[in-house]
């Protein structure tokens, strides 16, 4: 057999269930009192158990909410259709939230998934590449210079979800402590940013929401201001600007 | 921080090192390791763990200005018959040109099928077409690196059947034919030895000395399997007696090469690392002494 094929066949036999070694592929291996499905069995836990133990960390309040044998299975189900596609594992996983909606053993815990997204948006923030925020000094020159646009850092996420996710995961780490969240009519808006070195987030109003969401979008400014004032005309621009100045959400780059 | 003496890797393209042991940089020792400034000789990273920026990125900075710092890949698969994946190449590119790493290693497996990568280090068949991939890989990355690479002994728990060479005659051809240098993993030899029944210190004394840049030490595992045990190249519990007595073979074979303490799972306080590199010094020491009475 060539390499190439070799290669293929080792994988197809670690991860597929129904595979069946052929027995040109057997007989490339030594065989001994070791049988040959149990050394695979080795690289097998290797490979499986290694992705499913990043995962677990990527994602620790599936595993809060619904229990570390359900965690295991779902996380085996998602590696066995979905083995990462690069060396860098940092970019693994951000699929997981989709595989969950189309789970059905999660379908009775409809949050599932967007706790999923909100846990993956965590842990993209914290590994997010480095940028320079707006300061505050710098808001200063837009009294004569607005900018055509003012992007969010790379490292923001923003999204919305119909349940308070953010009670749920506090309350998924401390359920003995804590009352479990109302579910019904309570949504979230949420910003993942990183302040400094670990990730945050923060609840946001609906208009705030909707205001950032513009900029993330990449719409021109003074656009995404109008649409806000449309939306709501309430919205105060000046205090929105300076709040999250404050909070380093704006990228200083393409000022 | 002191340092006792420099001692040279003896790979070329290696830079003088203040002291020849040095541990692996993990996430748990950041704080400590930037706090207590350790009398260590240099850090090993996994670029790929320093690809994005944040909490990682910042240690690495701040460590780079008191250690020398060593490259470790665990993702380039230079034995993958499906081509190498150039934007990882290019993202270690872009870290080397930062932090200036003394040594860039990966290893003789592969990870990399297809579209999917299997964040392990695989098995090769140690047979002429190998050697010829491996070669070609090995080259194709020194050439975009612009720098010659180490490329490391693996684990394996399985062996194939129609080998055209030893392991070892392997890796030397690889050093003879690209220019790369040797990075031999002690427990991995113990390991494999253990696991396919041959002599570890035969195993290094062929080795070709002068293409040795690198040693590891490392913990491994067992694991039984009806009535034989499997060792597992876990990288979870301090150096093993037999790779102590291994690892003094291979200084009295090869030279007094730079050392490297692996630990990458339970990982332990780190007094416990520096303490297995305290030992590692103190045999390289008696080595010395040994060699020059």
């Amino acid at each position: 057999m060539k390499l190439e094929d070799i290669q293929t066949c080792f994988q197809d036999h670690i991860i597929r269930h129904d595979h069946q070694m052929d027995d040109a592929f057997k007989a490339l291996y030594k065989q001994d009192d070791i049988t040959l499905d149990q050394r695979f069995s080795i690289y097998r836990d290797n490979i499986i158990g290694g992705l499913s133990a990043i995962l677990m960390e990527i994602f620790p309040t599936i595993n809060a909410l619904t229990g570390k044998d359900f965690t295991n299975t779902l996380l085996r189900a998602y590696i066995r259709h979905n083995l990462p596609q690069s060396g860098c594992l940092d970019e693994y996983g951000g699929g997981l939230p989709d595989f969950i909606d189309t789970y059905n053993p999660a379908a009775s815990v409809p949050y599932l998934s967007d706790i999923a997204r909100f846990d993956w948006a965590l842990s993209a923030c914290e590994h997010s590449l480095d940028d320079a925020p707006l300061t505050p000094q710098d808001m200063a020159t837009f009294q004569t210079n607005i900018p055509e646009y003012l992007p969010l850092r790379t490292s923001c996420f923003l999204f919305s979800s119909p349940y308070p996710l953010p009670d749920i995961k506090s309350f998924a780490a401390n359920p003995d402590d804590l009352p479990p969240p109302k579910l019904d009519d309570n949504p979230a808006h949420l910003l993942i940013y990183r302040p400094a070195l670990k990730a945050e987030y923060l609840k946001l109003t609906d208009i705030e929401f909707f205001f950032l969401t513009r900029l993330h979008h990449s719409l021109p400014l003074m656009e995404a201001v109008e649409d806000t004032l449309r939306y709501a005309p309430s919205f105060d621009f000046a205090k929105t600007l300076q709040n999250f100045t404050m909070r380093g959400v704006f990228r200083k780059a393409e000022i | 921080m002191t340092h006792s003496r420099h001692i040279n890797t003896n790979h070329q393209g290696s830079a003088s090192l203040p002291d020849p042991v040095g541990i692996g940089l993990r996430g748990p020792h950041y704080h400590d390791i930037y706090d207590q400034k350790p009398a260590i000789g240099w850090l090993e990273v996994h670029p790929e763990n320093y690809f994005g920026g944040g909490i990682h990125r910042h240690f690495l900075e701040k460590l780079r200005a008191d250690y020398e710092i060593s490259f470790h890949a665990v993702g380039i698969s230079l034995g993958s018959a499906h081509g190498i994946d150039q934007n990882h190449l290019q993202k270690i590119k872009e870290l080397i040109d930062i932090f200036s790493p003394f040594q860039l290693s990966d290893h003789a497996s592969w990870s990399a099928s297809g579209n999917a990568h299997l964040n392990d280090l695989l098995p090769l068949p140690y047979t002429h077409e190998t050697l010829n991939l491996l070669c070609d890989n090995i080259s194709r990355v020194q050439d975009f690196f612009k720098r010659s690479i180490l490329v490391e002994n693996p684990s394996t728990y399985m062996a194939y059947a129609d080998n055209d060479m030893e392991e070892y005659d392997l890796m030397n051809a690889l050093a003879a034919q690209t220019g790369c240098g040797i990075l031999l993993d002690c427990n991995n030899i113990f390991v494999q030895a253990h696991n396919h029944g041959f002599d570890p210190f035969h195993y290094i004394s062929n080795i070709n000395a002068a293409a040795v840049g690198e040693l590891h030490l490392a913990g491994h595992s067992e694991r039984d399997l009806g009535a034989r045990t499997i060792l597992i190249d876990t990288h979870s519990k301090p150096v093993k007696q037999d790779v102590w007595d291994l690892y003094r073979h291979a200084l009295e074979h090869l030279g007094h090469i730079p050392t490297l303490i692996e630990w990458d799972a339970d990982i332990p306080p780190l007094q416990t690392l520096l303490d297995e590199a305290d030992k590692a010094r103190i045999i390289m020491q008696q080595s010395i002494i040994k060699q020059s009475a």
